[in-house]
């Protein structure tokens, strides 16, 4: 243990502050003294880090009330329980141990951080807690000089603060009552006992006014490792439940609304305090659902960065692909419907992957990555690059008829205001639409942790035919789709159909170089309002939409016609162009940048740079693009060769992205959206809406897109829009 | 086919020059990286297309600059220049590189390194014009280099045989090789294992 112990203590003093860089021993020596006095009453006696530890230790298993590491959330190198960062949400043995400790964890008057860092505050700040255990001896604190205090993290302003804490401490015998109106409110902490359903509670700080929502980013902030990676703080659902013996009815248990003050609520279930088996139950969304949700699988896929399917299929061949067996038609959609099937049979969500868990489920893409890849690109790709003009006629690989959508179209909620859910049923809507979003991010870093490269489309432009076929090569061992241009004006050309993520561009080419191709980019980018936040992108702000709908046909009164670009829905953002520059000279990569280039490569090129630039932009493409990164991904779902009504002359990003378009004549929303629902409801092979839809919404803040379930279309901004719509109701409604 | 065809690429492999005693004419790191993309270590078929294709490209590119300097088109030259030298960088032939590098520079009005103009356009292409021949020279060596590399034999100037041709040539190998140049007391260490391997 002391082992371990020690590890954590080195990662923290290596992360902690430059301060407590500089002095490793600033956290041992002064806290050390402190935590031993609460408990021991021997001040004086040194002790040697190791034995001060094994100390601190057995009270926690003694359940002897030391606060010392319970009061920080974060912490302190000393305390063995787990910091969020570096270890797994489960408690320690002391936290379970320590039942005794709750009713003492009222009252915390500084940030956490400070704990660790100023021994000075700790002193002082222990003290209420202190005065509280019936043991502990009481020790006039040597008031810090405030010059020594210097070390706080709090800003000198705020130092009138800890001197009425100290003031309070000092003066007041019944703490509780006594220092709490001296004590400026923002700065009361009071720690609350929360835990996984099945794990062991843990304490976490809160201020006295905290509403659920500052709850929650305590939460992940503590479970930084299982909670943390893969959601977001509003994701989560916090649960009450009843304390025994006491009235049900009128303490129902239920979930907590964000909007609610946790102490009041606490204090109204658990009157006396909370002891650590009334523990608040943090529920991650995914968990919730105890039906299959099509979100589930889409978890579970996003989990598994560089899953077969085509992100952005600009290019034909993942169909075609058929005849590459394994890779792409049976082993995903296995793949994709084994967690719900998992599910629906045991009646019991999986667990949350644990990072551990999630590591393992990673690795089949890379397996994946060697088997298929080289085949796939080899034997599409290269026709592709012929055929470069066709883009749009490539079948979506995605578009077949959903998969399973089943249950989870009619998401039981009604409204964003959970408070009024009984216990179990689902989480708040809007948790769960955000779990969504929130997973994905993380399993797209993943990702990339593996060394997946995000798939993305690729343009090269080289005049020379030895260097473009060593790109490409790369571009095949990459495994991401490509095409070639040969000068500048091609390149345009190209770049023109859409869909490219990223340009390496050769500067010095015949014809149009490489610097007035990246220029001739970038002024139609500009004219066609290409920007990195898609107006549309996923009707977050509904003012977005409109101004997006205002936009564009004064666009086109302005742009003139061969400088509008086909379909705007194909630009996601503006083009990654990384210029491949022969010399080394500083000023040839100025020229380069100024002209409006994002990155530079030095010729010759070399694979391991070309990978890292190819990743690098490729991830921040992907995460631009997310929504259509999570399309791709949802898309996936489906069992391809299952998707006979695929229609293979639409482009895929039409049916995937076409926003757009039908933005730019719709007045109002409500108005555009029917028409554009039955619009591509026929045009296209229909996706999992469902699941789509949900990600699609998942911006916007609206848990109910009760109707997206059922009526099947293609997510488009339209159904984003009407979403947010109710979202911005939705308070109003309250 | 296959199954001969695997026997026989084994002393190929063997057989080859080895690019590491080449370092001065071929950069390894660089060249190997090509090989690296080669799906198939025994045919090579990636990596030498690329090599071959390069062979093709430069000798065309050599008489356009020939040609270039024939018509005294400077620009011309700058850019020929230029494009040999991105190609024979991709390769790691860094002898060529440089050569090309110095007609671009000349090209451009400016003397070698780039750095301080030229104006005067008959020193640029008389340097160029040397230049060129420097860059030949450079050349040819690397090409013998390669080309034995990927198991061909050469003679005296280049020559392309078609893949069945290299395997027969190399099986007469063995009497040819005393004959050639520096490298071949090296082979021939190596010839009896080829014959034993059969």
């Amino acid at each position: 243990m002391s082992e371990r112990i020690s590890r954590l203590k080195a990662k923290l003093l290596g992360r902690l502050s430059p301060k407590a860089d500089a002095d490793p021993s600033f956290h041992l020596k002064p806290t050390g003294p402190d935590s031993k006095s609460y408990s021991t009453g021997n001040l004086e006696e040194p002790l040697s880090p190791k034995e001060r530890r094994s100390v601190s230790a057995s009270e926690h298993r003694n359940c002897t009330p030391s606060t010392e590491p319970y009061n920080s959330s974060l912490p302190t190198p000393l305390s063995d329980p787990p910091s969020p960062l570096e270890t797994p949400p489960l408690a320690t043995p002391q936290h379970s141990d320590s039942t005794s400790f709750q009713s003492q964890s009222h009252l915390k008057a500084q940030t956490p951080i400070e704990t660790q860092l100023t021994p000075t505050l700790d002193t002082v700040v222990e003290r209420p807690t202190n005065d509280r255990r019936p043991s502990a001896s009481y020790f006039p604190p040597k008031r810090p000089s405030l010059a020594i205090r210097r070390q706080s993290l709090l800003p000198p302003t705020h130092q009138h603060l800890i001197s009425g804490l100290l003031e309070a401490n000092l003066f007041s015998s019944d703490q509780g009552s006594g220092f709490t109106p001296l004590i400026p409110h923002e700065m009361v902490t009071r720690r609350i006992w929360v835990k996984r359903p099945g794990g062991s509670a843990t304490l976490v700080p809160c201020r006295e006014d905290a509403v659920v929502d500052e709850l929650r980013d305590q939460v992940i902030m503590k479970y930084g490792n299982s909670l943390g990676r893969s959601f977001d703080s509003p994701d989560i659902v916090i649960r009450i439940a009843p304390r025994d013996g006491t009235n049900r009815s009128a303490h129902p248990e239920r979930l907590l609304s964000p909007e609610e003050v946790v102490s009041s609520i606490l204090d109204t279930y658990y009157p006396g305090g909370q002891k650590i088996e009334e523990a608040l139950v943090i529920d991650a969304p995914s968990r919730r659902t105890p039906k299959p949700s099509p979100r589930h699988s889409i978890y579970h896929h996003h989990s598994e960065p560089g899953e077969h399917g085509d992100y952005f299929p600009l290019m034909p061949p993942v169909n075609a692909n058929a005849g590459t067996p394994s890779a792409h038609s049976g082993a995903p959609s296995v793949a994709a419907s084994a967690p719900s099937i998992s599910i629906i049979n045991s009646g019991v969500a999986p667990l949350l992957p644990s990072p551990g868990s999630r590591r393992a489920r990673q690795r089949p893409p890379l397996t994946r990555h060697k088997t298929n890849s080289p085949t796939i690109l080899h034997n599409q790709a290269p026709a592709i690059t012929e055929t470069g003009a066709t883009p749009h006629s490539q079948p979506i690989p995605t578009a077949a008829p959903a998969i399973p959508t089943p249950p989870v179209a009619a998401p039981p909620v009604e409204s964003p205001q959970v408070k009024s859910h009984t216990p179990p049923a689902t989480a708040s809507p809007r948790v769960v639409r955000k779990s969504k979003a929130a997973t994905s991010p993380g399993a797209m870093f993943g990702g990339l942790i593996d060394g997946t490269v995000p798939p993305i489309n690729v343009l090269i432009v080289e005049d020379n035919i030895i260097n473009q076929k060593l790109l490409e090569a790369f571009m095949k061992r990459l495994k991401v789709r490509w095409k070639c241009a040969m000068n500048g004006e091609e390149a345009v050309r190209k770049w023109r159909q859409g869909g490219f993520h990223l340009v390496l561009m050769d500067i010095q080419l015949p014809v149009m170089n490489g610097l007035e191709a990246t220029k001739e980019i970038r002024r139609l980018e500009r004219l066609n309002g290409i920007g990195v936040f898609p107006k549309t992108a996923s009707g977050r702000f509904s003012a977005s939409n409109t101004s997006a709908a205002d936009r564009r046909p004064g666009l086109h009164r302005t742009v003139s016609e061969e400088d509008t670009l086909p379909d705007l829905s194909l630009f996601r953002s503006p083009v990654i162009i990384v210029a491949l520059t022969a010399s080394s000279l500083q000023s040839d990569r100025h020229e380069a940048l100024a002209a409006g280039c994002n990155d530079f490569l030095t010729k010759p090129v070399g694979f391991p740079w070309l990978e890292q630039k190819v990743t690098e932009w490729g991830c921040m493409q992907a995460l631009i693009d997310f929504e259509g990164w999570r399309k791709w991904r949802g898309f996936l779902d489906s069992p391809r060769p299952a998707s006979p009504a695929v229609d293979t002359t639409a482009s895929p990003m039409q049916g995937g992205y076409r926003k757009e378009s039908p933005q730019a004549d719709p007045p109002s929303p409500s108005s555009s959206r029917a028409p554009n629902k039955s619009d591509h409801s026929e045009s296209k092979p229909l996706p999992p809406d469902a699941q789509i839809l949900r990600e699609d919404s998942w911006g916007s803040g609206s848990p109910d897109t009760i109707d997206s379930p059922v009526s099947p279309h293609l997510p488009t901004p339209d159904d984003a829009v009407p979403t947010s719509d109710a979202t911005a109701v939705a308070p109003d409604e309250k | 086919m296959a199954p001969t065809v695997t026997k026989k690429a084994e002393p190929v492999k063997q057989g080859p020059p080895k690019l590491s005693d080449y370092k001065e004419i071929l950069d390894e790191s660089t060249f190997e990286q090509i090989l690296e993309m080669d799906d198939d270590e025994e045919d090579r078929d990636f990596s030498k297309s690329i090599v071959y294709g390069f062979f093709d490209q430069a000798e065309n590119t050599f008489k356009k600059i020939q040609k270039g300097i024939d018509d005294k088109n400077l620009d011309e030259l700058s850019a020929l220049g230029h494009f040999l030298k991105g190609s024979s960088a991709t390769l790691g032939l860094i002898k060529v590189k440089d050569g090309c590098e110095k007609i671009q520079h000349f090209g451009a009005n400016k003397d070698e390194t780039g750095l301080i103009d030229e104006p005067d356009a008959e020193v640029c292409l008389k340097a160029i014009k040397k230049t060129l021949d420097e860059v030949k020279v450079e050349y040819r060596k690397v090409e013998k280099l390669l080309r034995r590399y990927y198991g061909e034999e050469v003679k005296d100037e280049e020559e392309k045989p078609e893949e069945e041709e290299v395997k027969e040539q190399k099986e007469e190998k063995p009497k040819e090789e005393p004959k050639k140049e520096d490298k071949e007391s090296k082979e021939s260490t190596k010839e009896p294992t080829k014959d034993a391997s059969k």
